[in-house]
């Protein structure tokens, strides 16, 4: 039996509504560590809005989401501290190399070797020095992605990992998120694709779907 | 809880780095003001006639209006392409003051196009004949009055992100905010071309930019934060 | 709380459409007396004769303009703090009439000056603030109808009006040391000589006039943006087919 203040994320009654509009509402669910969710639903049921939600970039009209018992907006910082989002928009500079990318955004206690491993496990060895412009899109997801190995985030929010990736990235990214659940680590996101992982547990948003 | 440490935690000069390395690449965004600049200083002689006007008499306003317009042509993009491919939303979920790395950026901006424009300003006042007590006064006002304008510039250019290229909406809503650094500006350069104390305007200058300092960055920040992302 | 309360769209729609006839009674009447008062039976000016009579239009509307300005960044700022939709809609109605209202001054204005200064334009301190008043205006139009998301644009909006209101002094004030610097001396005002009393009584008459107008513009203004914004709720539908119904 799990407290509330075991749970990554808790979240109650949240609603959400767009020029008037009610988006979704009634949303309810738990998050432990080393747990897998994933939220599925038809496009425009408020996937992505519920993710943003979760970041703080977005506040919901009404209830409330709690990060191990306590509310995200009563110590932002520390929430915040704790999570990693990876979006629609990669937040990658393209005149820049994945590499001076990565290492924007990488956690100061990565070494500029350690990344370079990490790119050679994503197979991005070969491009690391190029600027982002000459590299196609799955390269750039890929690129993306390696800030999940450069950061120290226990709470990932993964919103369309898997689009514009090949089949081997594919493998590596659920390789990747195993690893991180098995160090006791949280991920929550959305795919549409089917994924081999074992332990997942799924979410239906369209039953909060208005 | 451990509570990592990305290296952009830094804040203001880690951001300020990091535009100078960015516009390292695209160069023409420092270069494109500037030569705006000199083709509207070359265009108003031609529309005016030689015999009517001294060039001298109205240098520090043509001077000042060409700045102001290259300043804001500049601004309107400071955080299109961050808002574009979502650094900026990664910005707001990072762990830190927001404040800090948008005055990073802001000055960074500056040293981009207000000061190369500073610098530059010695042509366009020799190509309109301005007599050389102006020179001095002029730099520094353009020094100061275009810190002042990327600063209040950028409180409307962070409403309009979100439209992308807000086309007007942009000069309309700031230029009636950037008034008061035209009037002193070109006053400065009048003042000292005609023997007066010119630095009573630039004072009066200083005192704007140093206010803008203090609440344009804060401003930004809270207007991301509340409107941005909706 | 019961102005809580009365930002209750429904509840403002309600109550607003009976004082409505009353403040448009009251606002043609003031202003028919304060008309009548000031273009008939006060004394012509001394200097001026006549043509000073316009100051009952021109006086009042710049006053409007001004106070316009507050009550629109401050309907904005109270938006943005508590959240009530209608505060937008009013700083979106104030806008819209305030940017009237100083246009009114400045025509109003340029009409006075071609007998009293000898041209229809001069750049007086005073005028050329209120043109960039009216630049202040437009852009808080622009910004809150330049977005799709009307909350997003009426948010901008307010925020856009209090970056004004602390740019209004600095802007006036740095416009007035200018003024000083150029001002020729053959433009001297008349207006430094104090109003006789005679012509004092009917502006303040107009004043009010303009106030009470104001007010019921307002209203009318917010109701048309309450409908609009509230058409899909249950009362305004009810209000609709009750409408229909009446009138068969």
């Amino acid at each position: 039996m799990t407290t509330p203040s075991d749970k990554v994320l808790q979240v109650e009654d949240l609603v959400f509504e767009r020029n008037g509009c009610t988006i979704f509402s009634g949303v309810n669910f738990h998050l432990e560590e080393g747990e897998l969710l994933l939220l599925q639903g038809s496009n425009g049921c408020g996937k992505s809005t519920l993710m943003r939600i979760l970041t703080t970039l977005v506040r919901p009209q009404q209830g409330r989401v709690c990060s191990y018992g306590e509310n995200i907006y009563d110590d932002k910082h520390k929430y915040l501290s704790n999570i990693i989002f990876i979006g629609h928009q990669l937040a990658l500079k393209l005149a820049l190399s994945p590499l001076d990318n990565l290492n924007w955004s990488a956690s100061s206690s990565r070494d500029r070797q350690y990344i370079f491993k990490v790119m050679d496990e994503m197979g991005l060895g070969a491009v690391s020095g190029l600027p982002c412009y000459r590299l196609s899109a799955g390269q750039l997801k890929r690129v993306a992605l390696t800030k999940l190995f450069v950061s120290d985030a226990k709470l990932w929010l993964l919103d369309e990992p898997f689009v514009a990736l090949d089949l081997s990235g594919i493998s590596i990214i659920e390789k990747l998120i195993n690893r991180h659940l098995k160090h006791n680590g949280s991920v929550l996101m959305t795919s549409h694709q089917d994924l081999s992982l074992s332990n997942i547990r799924k979410l239906d948003m369209s039953v909060w779907c208005r | 809880m451990h509570s990592p440490k990305t290296r952009h935690d830094i804040g203001f000069y880690a951001h300020f780095r990091r535009e100078l390395s960015l516009a390292r690449c695209a160069f023409d965004a420092t270069i494109a003001p500037l030569v705006f600049m000199f083709m509207g200083v070359a265009v108003i002689p031609l529309a005016l006639s030689p015999d009517t006007v001294s060039y001298s008499s109205i240098a520090p306003g043509i001077v000042w209006i060409m700045v102001m317009l290259a300043s804001l042509m500049s601004i309107e993009r400071i955080f299109t392409f961050d808002y574009d491919d979502g650094s900026l939303e990664q910005l707001l979920i990072s762990p830190q003051l927001l404040a800090q790395p948008i005055f990073g950026k802001l000055v960074a901006h500056w040293v981009l196009t207000g000061l190369p424009m500073a610098l530059a300003s010695p042509m366009m006042a020799f190509v309109l004949s301005l007599p050389a007590e102006g020179y001095l006064p002029m730099i520094l006002s353009i020094v100061i009055g275009t810190a002042y304008l990327s600063l209040v510039g950028s409180v409307c250019a962070s409403l309009t992100v979100s439209l992308g290229r807000g086309g007007f909406l942009l000069p309309i809503t700031v230029i009636p905010l950037y008034m008061p650094i035209i009037i002193f500006g070109s006053a400065t350069i009048d003042f000292a071309v005609s023997g007066m104390e010119w630095s009573f305007p630039l004072a009066i200058m200083g005192t704007l930019l140093c206010l803008a300092m203090a609440v344009c960055p804060i401003a930004v920040a809270t207007i991301f934060r509340f409107t941005i992302l909706f | 709380m019961w102005l809580y309360r009365l930002s209750s769209p429904k509840l403002f729609y309600h109550i607003s459409g009976r004082v409505i006839p009353w403040l448009f009674l009251a606002s043609i009447t003031i202003l028919v007396i304060g008309l009548f008062w000031g273009l008939l039976i006060a004394p012509p000016d001394a200097r001026q004769g006549d043509s000073f009579r316009i100051i009952y239009i021109h006086v009042p509307s710049s006053f409007l303009a001004l106070a316009g300005y507050y009550f629109m960044a401050g309907a904005g700022a109270v938006g943005l703090v508590w959240r009530t939709k209608i505060s937008f809609w009013f700083m979106k109605s104030a806008a819209s009439i305030g940017a009237s209202m100083t246009f009114i001054a400045l025509f109003t204005g340029a009409i006075w000056g071609r007998p009293s200064w000898g041209t229809y334009w001069v750049w007086d301190a005073r005028v050329t603030s209120m043109l960039i008043l009216l630049f202040l205006y437009l852009g808080v139009m622009a910004m809150i109808r330049a977005f799709d998301n009307k909350e997003l644009g009426q948010k901008n909006g307010a925020i856009l009006a209090l970056i004004g209101t602390v740019n209004v002094p600095i802007i006036y004030k740095s416009v007035d040391w200018w003024h000083t610097l150029h001002q020729p001396a053959t433009l001297k005002l008349t207006s430094d000589s104090s109003i006789h009393i005679d012509m004092l009584q009917p502006l303040l008459v107009m004043i009010v006039g303009f106030y009470l107008f104001y007010a019921l513009t307002i209203c009318l203004f917010l109701r048309a943006e309450i409908l609009q914004h509230e058409q899909a709720t249950s009362w305004v539908k009810d209000l609709c087919v009750r409408r229909l119904r009446k009138s068969g």
